[in-house]
């Protein structure tokens, strides 16, 4: 199968699509966090204007905002899982000795829950809902399916 | 096959924008996993150390130098301080306290080398217990315990400290690498306390 014909047929079904974009969109969420948290260990208004960005293309993308919303908290959950696999690497590695390691992981917990937890998690959560809202009015086309194709 | 409508293109566009992302997080990645080993691996040398001793006056200056060997971009040290004692012939001990306040708050990009120097006047008592021994051929060492108070990416939520032991007799002395600490501060609203450990 050539690689043009591997691309449209993600494109025309759906529920692969479906998949690919809350994928990309977990990735893209953890990668504006952890570049913020690298530096500083909290997100700025800024970092947290550029997240709601990617949610707003992510949930406009997406079309309806059932799905944005699903979309949003598996997103979420992907960018939060990778992250703090990336940010204690260096416990579960064994690059710090005990008692350091449990410090990293419980140091963290406390610096992505006081990062996210409420007002970046409803920011991007309505940015997602808005989203949906500009992709419903100008990115849905007639061939749009739902539910999808199996 | 249908051609790709503006859908379609929004989903490529997002997949780019995502990808590249990614490249600059990978950057960061890459130099926090430095992080914790250039704490390990700052290097503080005491590379000179001087004195003048008469009966009842001994004023010093110890020159320390500080190193980040590694590639880790993103380390300063924002207090440095410490204690000192002074040993006469491997047997009597002085404490002398604390070496004082020495304004340094410096970045330490990794390769370049920064310099403290760190005046210490000790009071009669012990000046006069200096000037006794090297009168009658002894040994007077100084031990430093110097701590490196960091400012890194962590500072809104846990102070990183280094601590060095460092000796002389006169000239250049040796420096070993006791411990890391990080200080946890108590968390907001997820209740707990604070806590520390050794890297």
């Amino acid at each position: 199968m050539s690689r043009v014909s591997l691309a449209q047929r993600i494109l025309l079904s759906e529920r692969v699509r479906l998949i690919l974009i809350v994928l990309v969109w977990g990735v893209a969420l953890a990668s504006v966090f952890a570049q913020a948290v690298y530096q500083r260990a909290y997100l700025t208004y800024f970092d947290i204007g550029i997240a709601a960005a990617v949610c707003l293309f992510a949930g406009s993308v997406l079309l309806t905002i059932e799905r944005a919303l699903i979309g949003y908290l598996a997103a979420v959950t992907i960018a939060g899982t990778i992250l703090y696999t990336m940010v204690t690497l260096p416990a579960t590695l064994g690059t710090l000795v005990p008692p350091a390691d449990l410090v990293i992981y419980y140091l963290w917990v406390t610096i992505l829950f006081n990062a996210l937890i409420p007002f970046p998690f409803m920011i991007l959560l309505v940015s997602s809902i808005v989203g949906s809202l500009i992709g419903e009015k100008y990115l849905e086309t007639s061939d749009f399916e739902w539910p999808p194709r199996q | 096959m249908k051609g790709w409508n503006r859908r379609d293109t929004a989903v490529v566009i997002f997949v780019f924008v995502a990808a590249s992302s990614l490249v600059v997080a990978a950057f960061g990645t890459v130099n926090y996993l430095r992080f914790y080993p250039a704490l390990q691996s700052l290097q503080l040398q005491l590379v000179d150390l001087k004195y003048t001793s008469q009966a009842d006056l001994l004023n010093g200056t110890a020159t320390f130098t500080i190193l980040n060997p590694t590639l880790y971009e993103g380390l300063a040290v924002r207090i440095f301080e410490g204690v000192f004692n002074i040993t006469l012939n491997r047997n009597t001990t002085l404490q002398m306290g604390s070496v004082g306040y020495v304004s340094y708050s410096s970045p330490i990009p990794p390769g370049v080398m920064g310099t403290v120097r760190v005046p210490f006047r000790p009071p009669g008592f012990a000046a006069n217990s200096v000037y006794d021994t090297l009168a009658s051929g002894g040994e007077v060492r100084f031990d430093f315990a110097i701590d490196l108070i960091l400012s890194t990416f962590l500072d809104k939520v846990s102070g990183v400290s280094v601590t060095y032991i460092c000796e002389a007799t006169q000239g250049q002395g040796t420096c070993e690498q006791a411990y890391v600490q990080l200080l946890v501060r108590p968390a907001q609203g997820m209740g707990g306390g604070g806590g520390g450990g050794g890297v």
